[in-house]
């Protein structure tokens, strides 16, 4: 779920202070000490979901061995509905958003919070009709990326070399933040309180990743499938107890939604004191319209080109399975929308807290029993284990399939090209786990909301490749650069009370004078330059490249079939 | 929707999965498929018109309607959905493509380097269409 962090982004900043600020502020609240119930229930549950990960090498195995990229990174692409709906489900839905959505909520309201939950609704439609058709085609011609779709169909190493190299950058600090999300519950939990070095404080953290890193190297995807059941067991369990024991107990939703007015009310009326714009709203009024919408279309649309969420539809064994999910999908979106609407029961709770973050964390620690926290924590904390499986995964193919096939090794084997991805991926964890650990989560937040902006500008090369006509690919290059480094540039620009550049996901859009999300003005500017720039090098007939994958075959005569996407 | 699956059946064979590719099956592929596009258009366009629901009343069990009124956009999608799942499966763009996808084997290409995909390999193959046989049924 990204652009949707990077959305939320600026909230989490404004409320953030510095991050160093913050996670003193953190100290000062509830880590104070160490909660020894909530941390045993968490721990069991967590040595639960390490076994689980261990076993899942030996999981619909089918007696082949996992030295191809098929099996170790796609999981064998066998997965049926069932399993699929938790895989997509999980990584889609990651702990990342559980922590940010409410706090964003909690922080600031719609604009930053709720327009998740349009964005999700509105990304199963589009899910509906693109991902089908792009299993179809990865699965005709053994693609297992977007690159290699990109590749085969453009026939242009670049071009499938900017698309990977953007789906690894975007989803890097993506991973990271789901550690940032773990360190939430970790901090509420008074993990590492009185400890005097940051290595003790972080242990946690680390062993958390290094089982995971173990699992995902040793079981590729079938490591974060199974897992995903413990992780959705858990959270649908946790969230229907909130959802049903919480806002009785404040009250109800109409009481919950008048304090979250007033608390607006109250930071807005000191925002226009200090001379600041106003940023929190419970209804968008007629000026942030725009910028509600156009966040909510641009996630909606990147995030299923992120590449984790391609692994996870790749990896089920027919389009069937892929199109009967986008009906169920949805139900995560409900399960995201009482999240969200916590971030308010949390304001009505009286929860006080500088760093949005943990606004959840601490309504379940001062609201449900120890054990019950602890079992909430751990459903977060497996939430952020899944999706960073997934996304290494993920992000290992990419490089393995474009930069090191398409140019280093052209002729690596099968075997070799598995190793390569397991080493890759491991190594991509690490780096995650150094950034968030080593550096300031700020840049984490700055990295993801980048993430959102470019990872849009691979939408015309990717989703319009499915269809004809075909782009020009010297146009689709061209348009991807001016994209990237239009929102690269205008997020740079965004300043907010604590960030100095990248402060938000919006910015003024040329020609309308209103806000809107940076991602899709740049894709605008993107799709105009492919289009205009294809009419043109066809008009000086400069040669398109090869496509790979319309060839004709007996059954169906003419590949150029309009309709055929459609099945 | 109704008429225009009627006036679809009416060119294809009884279940709707004509054998042959006739002209009358496109047709009704195609109208399917523009069908399937609107509704799903329809959904996004008016979650995108923000205007027409940034409102407070009237509320429902204490949420303003700006809120309910997004959630109740997650079940009518997914109805629809499953509304465009039935239609597209009822009218196929192309009624062989199930049996291509058994029968042909796979095309090396430049990019299709692995040689270990399952699609390749006949025990796969049977398998698969052992299971394409049940997606068909259990739907």
């Amino acid at each position: 779920m990204s652009a949707l962090e990077a959305g939320s982004a600026p909230a989490v900043a404004t409320a953030t202070k510095v991050t160093a600020a913050a996670v003193a502020a953190a100290d000062a609240q509830p880590g104070a000490t160490f909660h020894g119930e909530q941390f045993a229930v968490f721990a069991v549950l967590f040595a639960v979901v390490a076994v689980v990960g261990f076993w899942a090498s030996r999981w619909r195995r089918g007696g082949k061995e996992l030295n191809s990229l098929d099996e170790w990174g796609l999981g064998g692409r066998r997965f049926g509905g069932f399993v699929a709906w938790f895989l997509i489900g999980g990584d889609v839905f990651t702990a990342y958003t559980f922590v940010a959505v409410p706090g964003a909520m909690y922080a600031s309201g719609a604009v930053s919070g709720w327009y998740a939950v349009a964005y999700t609704t509105m990304m199963w439609p589009i899910f509906f009709v693109v991902m089908p058709r792009l299993w179809d085609v990865s699965r005709r011609h053994g693609y297992v990326t977007p690159a290699d779709l990109v590749r085969g169909r453009y026939g242009s190493q670049t071009l499938a070399l900017a698309v990977a190299v953007t789906g690894v950058v975007a989803t890097m600090p993506y991973i990271a933040l789901q550690l940032v999300g773990m360190q939430a519950v970790l901090e509420v939990m008074g993990v590492g309180a009185g400890a005097t070095s940051g290595f003790v404080r972080d242990l946690p953290v680390i062993v958390a990743f290094g089982v995971l890193a173990v699992c995902t190297y040793t079981a590729g995807l079938r490591a974060p499938a199974l897992l995903a059941f413990v992780k959705d067991f858990l959270i649908y369990l946790v969230v229907a107890v909130a959802i049903v024991v919480l806002p009785h107990r404040f009250g109800g939703f109409g009481h919950i939604f008048d304090a979250a007015q007033h608390k607006f009310d109250t930071a807005n009326a000191a925002a226009v004191a200090a001379g600041r714009k106003p940023n929190a709203t419970l209804i968008p009024g007629s000026k942030d319209l725009l910028a509600y919408a156009t966040l909510a279309l641009g996630s909606a649309m990147a995030l299923f080109l992120y590449p984790h969420s391609i692994t996870g539809v790749l990896s089920t064994r027919s389009r069937n399975v892929v199109r009967r999910n986008a009906v169920v999908l949805p139900l995560y979106a409900v399960l995201l929308a009482f999240i969200a609407l916590l971030g308010y029961v949390a304001i009505a709770a009286g929860v006080h807290t500088t760093n949005p973050r943990l606004a959840i964390p601490l309504l379940f620690d001062h609201e449900f029993p120890a054990w019950f926290a602890g079992v909430a924590f751990a459903a977060i904390a497996v939430g952020a284990l899944v999706p960073a499986a997934i996304m290494s995964i993920a992000a290992a193919n990419l490089f393995t399939r474009t930069i090191y096939v398409g140019y280093l090794r052209r002729d690596a084997s099968a075997a070799e090209q598995t190793r390569v991805s397991k080493v890759a991926s491991l190594l991509v964890k690490f780096g995650a786990l150094v950034f968030v650990l080593g550096l300031d989560t700020q840049n984490s937040i700055n990295l993801q909301l980048l993430g959102g902006v470019w990872m849009l500008q691979t939408f015309p090369a990717v989703v319009l490749g499915l269809w004809r006509p075909r782009l020009h690919r010297y146009a689709l290059l061209t348009g991807w650069a001016v994209g990237m480094l239009y929102g690269t540039v205008q997020a740079y620009h965004q300043h907010s009370l604590v960030a100095k550049h990248f402060g938000g996901a919006l910015a003024v859009v040329p020609g309308l004078g209103r806000t809107g999300y940076i991602a899709l003005t740049a894709f605008t500017l993107n799709l105009a330059i492919a289009v205009a720039g294809t009419l043109l090098l066809r008009a000086l007939r400069v040669p398109n490249g090869q496509d790979l994958t319309v060839a004709p075959t007996r059954q169906s005569p003419r590949p150029a079939d309009p309709t055929r996407g459609w099945t | 929707m109704t008429s225009a699956r009627d006036t679809m059946a009416t060119n294809s064979n009884s279940d709707g999965r004509a054998r042959e590719p006739q002209a009358g099956v496109r047709g009704g592929a195609l109208a399917a498929r523009i069908i399937v596009a609107a509704v799903l258009g329809a959904q996004i366009v008016a979650l995108l018109l923000v205007g027409t629901y940034a409102r407070r009343d009237p509320r429902l069990g204490g949420l303003p309607f700006f809120y309910w009124y997004t959630l109740l956009w997650l079940p009518v999608g997914a109805i629809t959905m499953a509304a465009c799942v039935w239609l597209l499966g009822r009218f196929p763009a192309h009624p062989d493509q199930r049996a291509a996808q058994a029968t042909r084997p796979g095309r090396p290409g430049p990019a299709c380097r692995l040689g270990e995909h399952p699609h390749h390999d006949r025990a796969v193959l049977a398998e698969q269409r052992g299971r394409d046989a049940a997606d068909g049924q259990d739907r």
